[in-house]
């Protein structure tokens, strides 16, 4: 078990190193000079050179990458100002320290995405396993047709219709925003439910048709027969032995669907006017916000490195035979 | 049990009533077998058509017997013994004829109905353990679950029979054992603990579908010796349904031979593998080599491959393969299906339309 962490851990430092890399080579391949965008309408050659030290643009490709780095691991100066590790940099555009700006910006993405996930495996898988077990009768074809419309929304037409019908006209929830859970719990629940339950209908719907088709494929294992052939009660051989089989399937997809989810926090943020790591790093690239951009993609590389791992470790405490 | 005459002291049932008329009227409830199947029929709805699995089947079972039901794979063999239980998914397989088990017909019987007799009356040893096991549950719990719900015992006394049952199949250190998962356990100590979950209920008929067949030559005579001591131990009704005649020849006291879904041939085994009476039952018998046979014999495999059975042949089903229909006059093999009828004894049952003893003895190729 040690040793895998171990193994994890540094398998997770190394994608990071190399995401952090990607960024910065890509990030210079584009036909775009920070540095003159910073200097403004009146920009002299002095001033340009001097803005682009500043931002330390002028030295070498690796030696900036390798300035990044050392300012990560061990800290690093930024002209008189000592930047303690992990220092990520200050923003090009104003100047705040992006840990801190990264750390203002996560809780709400990362709010969004808790909560939109339990409430789409509750739903989803939820109302899968029933569709399976009333199979071609008329609960199964009900939840499947629904399920095939939630499927063909989009969060952002989804979304903006039931803020002005649901928030605006029938005043049935409260305005979609971030409030910080720990200054006001309540508020913080209300502003989050109307994107939870968007994100619950587009993506739920597939989780209701996937595992509806986990279930019956897990139907067919012969394992099943056997609980069958031993006299248990259909609800036991379905929940109990059913279940477990399609269960790893389910968390499969879980898995992919992170990495899913993240990138379309993008379009989840903006309908809602959620100020999270997506929005962020939108704007960033916007702006040529080398450091923000590094500081983003990073977050989000760590989260699903994280969420894999934990995911793996799902897998073992469901199918005995894998071993961590 | 191929009748349930077999022992000559029900003289008032020697018509052989059971097997061929499906009458039972006036029947003893003394000398009743434990289990008659009558005119079982299995069909399972495809898109190329209606298979025909099992069409027809007539056998019964007493208890302290083993029975073996004999045949190539897609004989209709496996359908039969998951018919018996109700196992087939209904939603595609169709089911007709009886299935008299102790007086009450399981093929009438719903979902509800059937699991009162599954495992506590009835049990099934599955093929191949490794997919017949769950690999997500323990063996308690896979072997205590259904008995619990059954029994109420508590989940201490649930395990402690768990692990005698264990102990009884004869597998070492049950009490360490009992907590593991099937993929820790050996092929045969895998087909033990399917034995063992077979026995946790008591049953009066054990359902055993190929139960060596994944198994090992030294493993299988080992799994083989077991469900014959238990069954003799427990006075239970076997049901063996494989495609090994050396399995036959050393546990079943009646054989069944099956062919496309239809019995062809049935009595006491050691009679039907000395003497076959149907040419398909003597074609795979030369097909088999044997330990006490002339090493240099060629086997003779039967011609032709079994019969699709979404478009079976007319007449008798092994008409295209049998190396005899010439001898049967005119075209009647191929027109007209040969009845399954008693030869003289009344427990000695062919389908063929070859006069009986027309086969010539086999020479020094019968299994012992």
């Amino acid at each position: 078990m040690f040793g895998y962490i171990l193994r994890r851990g540094l398998g997770a430092v190394l994608i990071l190193l190399v995401v952090s890399a990607v960024t910065f080579l890509l990030f210079y391949a584009l036909p775009a000079d920070p540095a003159r965008l910073s200097c403004g309408k009146t920009c002299t050659p002095q001033s340009l050179a001097q803005i682009r030290h500043s931002m330390g643009l002028d030295r070498p490709l690796p030696v900036q990458y390798w300035q990044f780095l050392h300012g990560v691991f061990a800290g690093r100066h930024f002209d008189t100002v000592w930047c303690a590790a992990p220092c990520l940099g200050y923003s090009f555009v104003n100047q705040q320290s992006v840990s801190s700006t990264l750390a203002d910006r996560f809780p709400a993405t990362l709010s969004l995405a808790a909560g939109a996930s339990v409430l789409i495996l509750t739903v989803g898988v939820g109302f899968g396993i029933l569709a399976a077990l009333r199979r071609g009768r008329a609960l199964d074809k009900q939840l499947t047709a629904v399920a095939l419309v939630g499927a063909s929304m989009q969060v952002y037409f989804l979304g903006i219709v039931a803020r002005y019908l649901l928030v605006d006209q029938l005043d049935l929830l409260p305005q979609p925003g971030y409030t910080g859970i720990t200054s006001d719990p309540g508020k913080w629940f209300g502003g989050m439910l109307l994107p939870w339950i968007t994100l619950a209908v587009v993506s739920a719907a597939t989780y209701v048709r996937f595992t509806r088709s986990a279930m019956i494929e897990a139907e067919s294992q012969e394992y099943v027969r056997t609980a069958r052939a031993q006299g248990l009660p259909p609800r036991v051989v379905h929940l109990r032995y059913a279940w477990r089989a399609a269960l790893t399937l389910v968390l499969t997809q879980f898995g992919l669907d992170l990495g899913v989810f993240l990138g379309s926090a993008v379009i989840t943020e903006t309908t809602f006017n959620i100020h999270g790591i997506a929005q962020l790093a939108v704007t960033s690239v916007t702006n040529l916000d080398l450091p923000m951009i590094t500081g983003t993609v990073l977050v989000a590389a760590t989260f699903i490195v994280v969420c894999n791992t934990a995911v793996d470790f799902c897998y073992a405490l469901i199918d005995p035979r894998v071993r961590l | 049990m191929v009748t349930s005459v077999y022992d000559g002291y029900d003289s008032d049932n020697s018509d052989n009533g059971y097997d061929n008329t499906g009458s039972h009227e006036g029947e003893e409830a003394t000398v009743r077998p434990l289990l008659a199947v009558e005119d079982l029929a299995v069909r399972f709805d495809t898109e190329g058509g209606t298979v025909q699995a099992v069409n027809g089947l007539s056998f019964s079972l007493r208890r302290g017997r083993t029975l073996a039901v004999v045949g190539e794979s897609g004989s209709g063999k496996s359908a039969t013994g998951l018919a018996i239980l109700g196992l087939h998914d209904r939603r595609r397989a169709r089911i007709s004829g009886r299935v008299e088990f102790d007086g009450v017909d399981l093929a009438g019987l719903q979902e509800r109905g059937l699991a009162a007799y599954r495992g506590s009356r009835i049990a099934m040893v599955f093929q191949d353990a490794l997919t017949a096991l769950s690999p997500y549950h323990t063996i308690e719990r896979q072997l205590t679950d259904a008995y619990r719900r059954r029994t109420g015992a508590s989940r201490r006394a649930a395990r402690t029979r768990a692990v005698e049952m264990l102990a009884r199949v004869g597998i070492p250190d049950p009490v360490r054992r009992v907590a593991e998962y099937p993929h820790e356990f050996s092929g045969g100590m895998r087909q033990r603990v399917m034995i063992a979950m077979a026995l946790m209920g008591e049953p009066d008929l054990v359902i055993a579908d190929e139960p060596t067949t994944a198994l090992d030559v030294t493993v299988q005579a080992q799994i083989l010796d077991l469900l014959a001591g238990l069954q003799a131990e427990s006075d239970l009704a076997l049901l063996l349904i494989t495609h090994d005649l050396g399995v036959v020849s050393g546990v079943a006291h009646d054989m069944l031979v099956m062919y496309a879904g239809r019995g062809v041939e049935q009595g006491p085994a050691a009679e039907v593998l000395a003497a076959p009476e149907h040419p398909y039952t003597r074609g795979l018998l030369r097909s088999v080599p044997t330990l006490h046979g002339d090493p240099d014999a060629d086997l003779t495999p039967i011609a032709g491959s079994p019969p699709d059975l979404l478009d079976p042949p007319p007449g008798c089903a092994f008409h295209p393969r049998c190396d005899q229909r010439e001898r049967v006059g005119g075209d009647r093999c191929a027109t007209e299906v040969p009845a399954f009828v008693p030869l003289g004894d009344p427990e000695r049952m062919r389908a063929c339309h070859l006069p009986s003893g027309a086969l010539e003895a086999l020479e020094g190729s019968v299994i012992r």
